[in-house]
């Protein structure tokens, strides 16, 4: 394995790391690990890091990048939004890789506000074949406020029970109307643009239909948003997607895998996901 | 006349990842002043080489001492001045005059000056970081931390300790912490922190010329807080500007 520090972009403006693999499977997609927040590319908790070499144990080519503005990337000097510029920067990513290696097939993996910028991608750029996204978009539904309430309720005092439950009956009206709101996403993600239910539908059918795989994992810490396996199927009934994508509802590991233990949960489900992408030319019933 | 070079020394963990940008822009600035500047890794840390639980501070020691002869390769500057930043105030402060491969000057900011309460405040930060980050955090932990003294020592808000970095931060006394005499040092540090007051006082005793400067910013160093903004606060880079370029 070798990691490479290389800078690319029409201003060369943007820092990435490649990590290659020393016997590559050109079967598998090359792998973008995307930023976090503001965190830098070695990703929080250093996890891209771990990620990427473990990657490249795999035979899989990765690049953990910071995106224009962020860790060690200047700023670009066009005048588009955030996700533009995000979807601009990728993009260059992925020529640069193309470019390199000769993979044309890409995974995009990313946390939280990655998770967003790599759906953005996703829909943009035919050569994303798999797009993993944890604690991305999120829909609650009945059951969700429900099942909130309840671990909440069962945390407080009686006094308060009471009074919240008066509450929440004189709201009952509001709260179904709730359950019918577009997304929600964690707050670290509160200023990037959420898609409504109809716009996420479409736009996993439409990955899902061109044969890209796709991840959704969402973690302990969403409790508001998220909170059991299931819930996608509730949230979009009958929608041709469900079928072709996989998702999980981890309560025991958090938004940013903080106990090594999460970490190393997140990096086997991930490694074992782009394993299971790595054969081209899948339909998209075979990847379930 | 000589230009100046200066090596920036990482601290541990999610403090060092919170001060990445921190670092970048003081980076940036001291350039612009005509000043070298080398950020680097640590070996098992940000985009070096090997895993956390590789981590320990003789490893961090010999790897400023070679990222301070690649600077002076890099600079031709032979007037290097060391920044650290708290846990990296460690291996800084023991590698100065262990070899010819050395700085002239130390800047210290909000330095570790007792590696055993530091391994207590990241457990006891450790289970803060849990806690804020699940949902439903369990009330075990607290208890466990309270009651159990080994529990949550081997990792810390998402990095693990090594046994070596753990037996190394149990052990080390401030005393142990002695500046060579010849290093000119600045300190700065929030003038309420009494470890650093006391351990700044001892080595002024001993002869070192050691300059204190206090300095309260909002910059929490050992936290998942604001994850999503930027970490630099403006004060702080100017304070550390004037003790580089003085």
């Amino acid at each position: 394995m070798t990691e490479s520090p290389i800078l690319f972009g029409p201003e060369r403006n943007l820092l990435g790391i490649l990590t290659s693999p020393t016997k590559a499977n050109l079967q598998a997609p090359a792998c973008l690990l995307l930023n976090v927040g503001v965190t830098h590319r070695v990703g929080p908790r250093r996890l891209n890091v771990k990620l990427a070499r473990q990657l490249a144990e795999m035979g899989v080519y990765s690049l953990r990048l910071d995106l224009s503005g962020i860790g060690d990337s200047a700023a670009a000097h066009s005048r588009a939004s955030f996700r533009e510029q995000s979807i601009h920067d990728l993009k260059s990513a992925m020529d640069w890789v193309e470019k390199e290696t000769g993979i044309q097939r890409f995974a995009v993996l990313g946390i939280c506000s990655g998770a967003s910028n790599g759906y953005w991608l996703a829909q943009t750029d035919t050569r994303v074949v798999g797009l993993l996204m944890f604690d991305g978009f999120t829909f609650p539904t009945f059951k969700t406020q429900m099942l909130h309430d309840w671990v909440r309720l069962r945390t407080l005092h009686w006094k308060t029970v009471v009074a919240k439950v008066r509450d929440r009956a004189r709201r009952l009206v509001g709260m179904s109307r709730a359950a019918s709101t577009p997304a929600s996403i964690f707050n670290a993600n509160s200023d990037q643009a959420i898609p409504s239910r109809d716009e996420f539908a479409h736009a996993m059918n439409s990955l899902t239909g061109r044969g890209a795989a796709v991840y959704l994992i969402y973690s302990g810490s969403l409790l508001v948003h998220h909170n059991y396996q299931g819930q996608l199927k509730d949230a979009f009934g009958n929608s041709p997607f469900l079928k072709h994508i996989r998702d999980d509802y981890w309560p025991e590991v958090d938004h940013i895998a903080t106990p090594l233990a999460a970490q190393q949960r997140l990096m086997s489900a991930t490694s074992a996901w782009v394993a299971s992408i790595s054969t081209p030319q899948l339909s998209a019933s075979d990847r379930r | 006349m000589q230009s100046l070079a200066v090596l920036l020394c990482n601290p541990f963990g999610q403090e060092a990842i919170r001060t990445h940008r921190l670092f970048r822009v003081l980076a940036i600035r001291l350039a612009k002043a005509g000043i070298h500047v080398l950020r680097f890794d640590y070996f098992g840390t940000g985009d070096s080489a090997g895993d956390d639980d590789q981590v320990d501070l003789q490893g961090w020691c010999v790897d400023i001492q070679t990222a301070h002869e690649e600077l002076v390769r890099l600079s031709g500057s032979a007037k290097v001045t060391w920044l650290a930043s708290r846990l990296g105030a460690v291996p800084a402060i023991q590698a100065l005059g262990q070899s010819a491969r050395s700085a002239q000057r130390l800047v210290l900011w909000d330095p570790v000056v007792e590696p055993s309460a530091y391994a207590q405040l990241l457990r006891k930060k450790h289970v803060e970081a849990l806690e804020t980050s699940y949902s439903v955090p369990d009330p075990a932990w607290r208890l466990k931390l309270a009651n159990d003294p080994g529990a949550f020592g081997d990792e810390a808000i998402g990095f693990a300790i090594s046994p070596k970095l753990r037996e190394q931060l149990s052990t080390l006394q401030p005393a142990q912490l002695s500046m060579p005499a010849g290093v000119e040092a600045t300190v700065i540090a929030d003038p309420e922190d009494r470890a650093v007051a006391t351990w700044a006082s001892a080595q002024q005793a001993a002869g070192v010329g050691l300059q204190s400067i206090g300095l309260k910013h909002t910059l929490e160093w050992t936290s998942d807080d604001s994850l999503n903004a930027a970490l630099v606060p403006a004060d702080a880079v100017q304070q550390l500007m004037l003790a580089i370029d003085r």
